[in-house]
């Protein structure tokens, strides 16, 4: 199952005779035996073999050690990696035992911490199923709440959340019904309450109440969350062209907007959005016809090759694949920081 | 301080909160419009970094030439042949690494890393583990040579250069790389919670990247054989460096740096860059029978003592005239031509929209030369507006035009220490119809006019409750009322807000006390300077 990547690079998996390739400019396959997933740090990528976890990047002064090193919980009673989050110095991980280590990337360190989520009577036992670590770290359990570690965030009664995301200085949330909720800062417009005010627990976004969201991301200063009906939605800073919006002379747009798909004539067409990431000022989409969209910067090929030449589109664009590919053999694919990846089966 | 500030953030000194208020309001940062600025190259405005060779461990360390040389050696060597010092005699790369870098280059990068981050660990400061800025790992620190001790990576880099125009390419990207992760930090958060540390970064990326877009062009410099296309390189480099001292911060040990290659840099452009321009034409006819309502609070150049007992210490706004008369500015800012000589390459942050409280409003950085082209001596459907810009502290030399007015020295602090008796300086400079709603600001004002007319209109704290201040946190220090077209059934209390008009001349300065709202608006092309302090 080859895994392919797109961006900013700095591990030298990719080389030439000149050293490290600083920018990969269009999906290239990583060279990194039985590879399942990886997981896109700005400098460096996490890669995963099944259950076990490399690290690879510009790490260290080393470069012996810059190339693919083994993660390992120190503490076997902890059990092996299950979910890696890269952050700028660190990587939280949540173990197969559902602790959560964080992994100092720069002094190869390994901390545990202190459990936070509280034990208590319930039947069920509640813990961390999803993470998200930017400016600080957010984890969903398995009960739907949410802590901004380590402290519980106040939600709504009666609301269980199923997904989060983060960007650099927000959240968004996706709870059971379809409805969106945001907390952090709006400054720029990433909250999508069509104000630019902060909010310290998860509110509403009264947008799109109404709507049945399935699937939310968020990257940098923006977010973007498809329906039901395969609608997209985009809101945030346009700085780069990331929400796939074309007016270029307004940047912050604070309410959440359909964003419409054109074809090469400049038509609006109908289209089904399936799946939607965000990068730190780049979106990338996936439609059920099995095409690939993005729009905002391409500086560093985190869009990869576009179908049309465009330096750093404003609209969504398609990219241009050039291994074959249909949606069967699409297992997911993600961005983060400065990189796209597609994982095939 | 007609508003809150460019969250631009410029270089000068963290303000507090209001200053960031301008630019947080609208949440455009300058840094978002970095599309516009850029250049030919793509990205070229944006940040930098040799480091870059570095950044990602392709570093050549090994480098044979690493340590014979001297920078004396390279100075000569290169004297003459480089773009910088061709042109500017006096500032080439030699000189750049002699005189300023000097004691900076890329192997003490580390050093000055550790000296920035002082206690913290690499571990947890990504932003300068990631640029890596050069041997971070056992570098001696040259206690003789002070923060900033000699090294010879740059030797390196520019021999290695001359070898290898891709490693160059490859070199400018991941500069780039490391300034745009450093505008990430710099756009996240609020502006004034940014480590200083990351700004540090961004200037030192910045001087680096403009040693390298030099001798990037060397490397062409067959390609650009003329004047005109050495001249955008310049410009290039100019903007680099402007946006250093805007989003970066001075350098503790060369805290000068930045500002002195560019003013030199644009001294150079100057020379054949002159463009005739007439002087900015005042019609202030229109002006003249205006007069202000409080005639009482005019005071002719009064004594320090007169100032602290009849305007600073009963917080009572004033105008004072004759204050000014001395300054230089007063004669040789209307012409545009010397503004032009002396900031004309320079990049600087205007704010174009009718008004900080109107969707409209956005702030750009531009050429100073197109800002004075296109919205001061030309009239422009589009008002733009140098508002809340330290322009003194990016361009020293306009310093030397005007005086710090000595009143600035009474403070309402008990103590007296460096921080509350400093002065923050400001320029605001725009064409006619400029507006600052009414708001307050947290210090004493100074507002000084050196040309064109302005209408201030002011309100005393007390009358807050009649104003109707917004309540969002961006504008709780704005009023929603506008008292040029009050709209009484929206806000009925307005009907008892008793106000004070006063029609600021050249040469008049206007005592504005803190917490005092006032709404500013300019009748003719204008150019006044705000001294806050507290």
């Amino acid at each position: 199952m080859p895994v392919y990547y797109t961006g900013l690079n700095a591990s030298p998996l990719f080389s030439d005779q000149d050293g490290i390739i600083t920018s990969i400019s269009h999906l290239t396959q990583i060279p990194f035996p039985e590879i399942t997933d990886i997981e896109i740090g700005w400098n460096y990528f996490l890669l995963w073999q099944k259950t076990k976890l490399y690290i690879t990047g510009k790490i260290s002064e080393e470069d012996e050690k810059n190339r693919p090193c083994l993660m390992q919980i120190p503490e076997e009673s902890s059990g092996s990696c299950k979910l890696a989050i890269p952050g700028r110095d660190s990587v939280v991980v949540l173990s197969t035992r559902n602790e959560i280590w964080k992994y100092k990337i720069y002094d190869d360190t390994w901390q545990k911490v202190t459990p936070f989520i509280p034990s208590n009577d319930n039947i069920q036992v509640e813990h961390a199923i999803k993470l998200s670590q930017a400016g600080c770290t957010v984890i969903l359990t398995n009960l739907g709440r949410v802590f901004n570690a380590p402290l519980l965030v106040e939600i709504p009664k009666r609301v269980k959340f199923v997904d989060l995301s983060c960007g650099f200085d927000h959240t968004i949330l996706l709870a059971e019904n379809g409805d969106v909720y945001s907390m952090g800062m709006g400054i720029r417009g990433q909250l999508g309450h069509n104000e630019l005010e902060n909010c310290d627990n998860p509110k509403l976004i009264e947008a799109l109440a109404g709507l049945k969201v399935v699937q939310i991301s968020a990257g940098g200063w923006h977010s973007a969350v498809i329906t039901d009906q395969g609608d997209l939605y985009t809101w945030g800073w346009n700085s780069n062209g990331e929400l796939g919006i074309e007016n270029k002379d307004k940047k912050v747009y604070a309410i959440p907007s359909l964003v419409d798909f054109k074809n090469d004539r400049g038509e609006n067409i109908e289209i089904n959005v399936k799946k939607v990431e965000c990068g730190n000022s780049f979106t990338v989409c996936l439609t059920d016809d099995g095409f690939f969209w993005g729009c905002g910067t391409n500086k560093y090929g985190q869009l990869g090759k576009l179908q049309r030449n465009l330096e750093n589109p404003y609209n969504f664009v398609k990219l241009d694949i050039h291994f074959s590919l249909n949606s069967e053999t699409v297992k997911k694919f993600k961005c983060h920081e400065w990189g796209t990846a597609i994982i095939t089966e | 301080m007609e508003r809150g500030p460019c969250f631009l953030g410029n270089s000068l000194g963290d303000h507090f909160g209001d200053r960031l208020r301008r630019g947080e309001r609208r949440g455009e940062c300058l840094g978002d419009d970095h599309g516009d600025l850029r250049g030919e190259s793509r990205g070229d405005l944006k940040r930098d970094g040799v480091l870059c060779g570095d950044a990602f461990g392709d570093r050549k360390r090994d480098d044979p030439l690493r340590g014979e040389d001297k920078p004396g050696d390279l100075d000569r060597n290169r004297r003459g042949d480089t773009l910088l010092g061709d042109n500017l005699g006096d500032l080439d790369l030699g000189d750049l690494i002699g005189e300023y870098l000097g004691e900076l280059d890329l192997d003490n990068l580390g050093v000055l890393e550790r000296d920035i981050l002082g206690e913290r660990g690499l571990g947890d400061f990504d932003r300068l583990g990631d640029l890596d800025l050069c041997g971070r790992g056992d570098l001696e620190r040259d206690e003789s040579l002070g923060d900033l001790p000699l090294g010879d990576n740059f030797l390196s880099v520019v021999f290695l250069i001359r070898t290898s125009e891709k490693w160059m390419n490859t070199s400018i990207t991941r500069l780039e790389a490391c300034l745009d992760r450093t505008w990430e930090v710099l756009n996240s958060g609020y502006w004034k919670d940014v480590p200083i540390e990351y700004r540090y970064c961004y200037s030192l990326c910045v001087i680096v990247k403009a040693v390298l877009l030099e001798l990037q062009w060397q490397v062409n410099a067959k390609s650009y054989a003329d004047e005109e296309k050495k001249k955008i390189v310049l410009k290039n480099i100019i903007n680099q460096i402007d946006r250093g001292i805007l989003l970066g911060a001075p350098l503790l040990s060369i805290p000068n740096l930045l500002t002195t290659i560019a003013t030199k840099l644009n001294n150079y452009c100057a020379g054949s860059d002159i463009i005739n321009m007439e002087d900015i034409s005042i019609d202030h006819k229109g002006t003249n029978y205006l007069i202000s309502n409080y005639p009482d609070r005019y005071f002719e150049q009064p004594s320090m003592q007169t100032f602290y007992n009849k305007i600073f210490m009963p917080k009572l706004p004033a105008v004072l005239t004759d204050c000014m008369n001395h300054w230089k500015a007063l004669t040789l800012w209307k012409n545009p031509n010397y503004l032009n000589k002396i900031a004309g390459s320079r990049t600087v942050p205007i704010e174009v929209g009718s008004r900080y409280t109107e969707e409209d409003w956005t702030q750009h950085l531009v050429n100073f030369s197109e800002f004075l082209q296109k919205h001061i001596i030309t009239t422009n459907s589009e008002v733009g507006y140098l508002a809340q810009h330290q322009l003194f502290e990016q361009i020293p030399e306009l310093k030397e035009d005007f005086e710090v007015p000595e009143y600035c020295c009474f403070s309402d602090n008990e103590k007296n220490d460096a921080e509350s008796s400093e002065v923050d300086i400001n320029a605001w400079f725009g064409p006619a119809n400029t507006v600052s709603p009414l708001h307050f600001d947290p210090k004493n004002n100074l507002l000084s006019q050196v040309f064109g007319y302005k209408r201030v209109i002011l309100y005393s704290p007390t009358e807050t409750d009649n104003l109707y201040p917004y309540d969002t946190r961006l504008l709780n220090n704005t009023a929603q009322v506008d008292p040029v077209r009050p709209d009484y059934d929206k806000w009925p209390n307005f009907r008892k807000a008793s106000g004070m008009t006063f029609y600021l001349k050249p040469g008049e300065m206007l005592y504005i006390p803190p917490k005092w709202w006032h709404h500013v608006a300019a009748l003719t092309p204008s150019f006044s300077i705000s001294f806050w302090w507290n």
